[in-house]
């Protein structure tokens, strides 16, 4: 026997090795955001932009093809098993069975009607986590735009787009053709999703009604406006809650050597409060 | 070439490590599953989350099946509310009967699944004077944390310079792994909470 046969011979096992290993933990992917600061439309600290470290956001929302192979993986997030600790009867309703969406053509559709629980169970699965209320919004703010004209009618079909969220109508990922400043897609336009803190501390003391959109900060720019629209919905939800409005995707730490702080950006495209320039 | 077979048998056994690792956690599943319907719907022990404690030892919420537990969540580096916090978990503790406390088992989870170790959990612990037999100081996996949050109604966010910003909260347990009692806050009285846990307890005896 050759000496090349020989290690090809004790290579094929650790190869396998090495399947079976990958099998176990599932691959972690995402897009690096960098660190940077937002202004918020919270009255938590009046005039505070919020801090946000760098970061990895996965591309587009969860698919249904990702989510069943989560499930045949973990069978107790199937709706048959999960408990109604952790999802309403509404839990995947639209799936032709129990682990599956049927349809292929629904394949590459965000996953919908899937509860808070689920989705972190999810991207804990992948290795990462939801992104926090905080992250999302700086990468959603991480827009750009060639005016405020053209920021302000962007900003007006995105209330238009809250205002009517249809449920039913839900298209592939990353058909939208809206993406931030680093390549993630459908942000806006597609489905709403959940983030880790979808209920902030400051939530209990704000009422959810039209008074208190009013009492937001950045309500006097069109951006601030559907943003409160938005932070309003979210915060509206329980994390049992399983609607058809409602994806998701993960975001990941950034590891220790690609955290670069000097490498700050400020999330201020988008016309708010103190981005007086495009007023 | 018997040689040669040996030597691919063995690299084959490399394998079976990580076969069996793959193959427990499948066991694992399973056996929360069979379980799972027994637990009462609103059961925390649906939880399959594995908890480290300040021994390195594997926790999960259904180890406690049948006695009540007091759930508090902390962070080992806070230096703002915590050990209030602690400090008051600590007092609703020696406020429980005498004939009862020695039953009473207390599970400290951190948020800070990076920094609290086992080492610094132990560290902790005896630093805070709580190195006390049922007291279990633990961290698991960041999302199985957010998610005892989330099922205790804990509010938290990390900040940019690794601290916790939370709400404060002390929850116990019922023997069914049901949330039975929760006390906001870090003021106030905490003798009905004491008493309300001594019920859980005697409850269970019924």
């Amino acid at each position: 026997m050759k000496p090349a046969t020989f290690k090809i011979l004790l290579l094929m096992p650790l190869l396998l090795c090495l399947q079976f290993a990958s099998e176990v933990v599932a691959q972690s992917t995402g897009i690096e955001i960098p660190g940077g600061s937002f202004h918020s439309v919270l009255p938590e600290v009046v005039g505070e932009p919020h801090q946000v470290d760098t970061f990895l956001l996965d591309e587009t929302a969860v698919t249904n093809r990702d989510f069943r192979q989560f499930l045949m993986k973990n069978p107790r997030w199937t709706p048959t098993e999960i408990p109604t600790l952790y999802a309403g009867n509404r839990y995947l309703k639209h799936w032709s069975s129990d682990a599956d969406y049927g349809d292929e053509m629904k394949a590459d559709l965000p996953v919908t009607r899937v509860s808070w629980y689920a989705a972190n169970g999810y991207c804990g699965w992948k290795g990462g986590r939801l992104p926090t209320l905080n992250e999302w919004e700086y990468a959603a703010q991480l827009m750009d735009f060639n005016s405020s004209e053209e920021a302000d009618r962007f900003s007006s079909e995105l209330i238009g787009w809250y205002s009517a969220v249809d449920a039913n109508q839900t298209k592939p990922v990353g058909s939208t053709g809206i993406e931030n400043r680093f390549g993630v897609k459908d942000l806006f336009g597609l489905v709403m999703e959940w983030v880790e803190d979808f209920k902030p501390p400051v939530a209990d003391d704000l009422s959810l009604d039209c008074g208190t959109i009013g009492r937001m900060q950045g309500t006097n720019s069109m951006y601030g406006y559907a943003m409160s629209i938005r932070y309003i919905t979210r915060m509206s939800f329980k994390a049992t809650s399983s609607t058809g409005m409602l994806g998701f995707r993960c975001a990941y730490d950034a590891s220790r050597k690609t955290g670069n702080r000097s490498g700050q950006s400020s999330a201020q495209m988008l016309k708010t409060p103190d981005n007086k320039s495009a007023q | 070439m018997e040689k040669l077979k040996r030597i691919v048998l063995l690299s084959g056994l490399l394998c079976l490590p990580l076969l069996a690792s793959s193959q427990h956690s499948m066991t694992m599943n399973d056996e929360s599953l069979d379980a799972a319907e027994t637990y009462h719907a609103e059961s925390l022990y649906h939880m399959s989350a594995e908890w480290t404690n300040q021994n390195d030892k594997s926790i999960q919420l259904s180890d406690y099946q049948g006695q009540p537990l007091i759930l508090v969540m902390f962070y080992g580096q806070c230096t703002g509310t915590c050990p209030v916090l602690m400090q008051r978990t600590w007092k609703l503790y020696s406020e429980i009967a005498d004939e009862i406390r020695g039953k009473v088992q207390v599970l400290a989870v951190s948020f800070d699944y990076k920094n609290d170790t086992p080492e610094a959990l132990k560290a902790y612990a005896t630093d805070e004077q709580l190195d006390i037999p049922g007291w279990n100081f633990v961290r698991a996996q960041q999302t199985d944390i957010r998610e005892l949050a989330m099922l205790l109604g804990v509010q938290y966010r990390e900040r940019s310079d690794g601290h916790f910003e939370h709400s404060n909260l002390i929850s116990a347990l019922d023997a069914q792994g049901k949330i039975a009692v929760r006390s906001e806050g870090i003021t106030g009285d905490l003798t009905d909470t004491a008493l309300a846990i001594e019920e859980l307890f005697k409850a269970d005896l019924q």
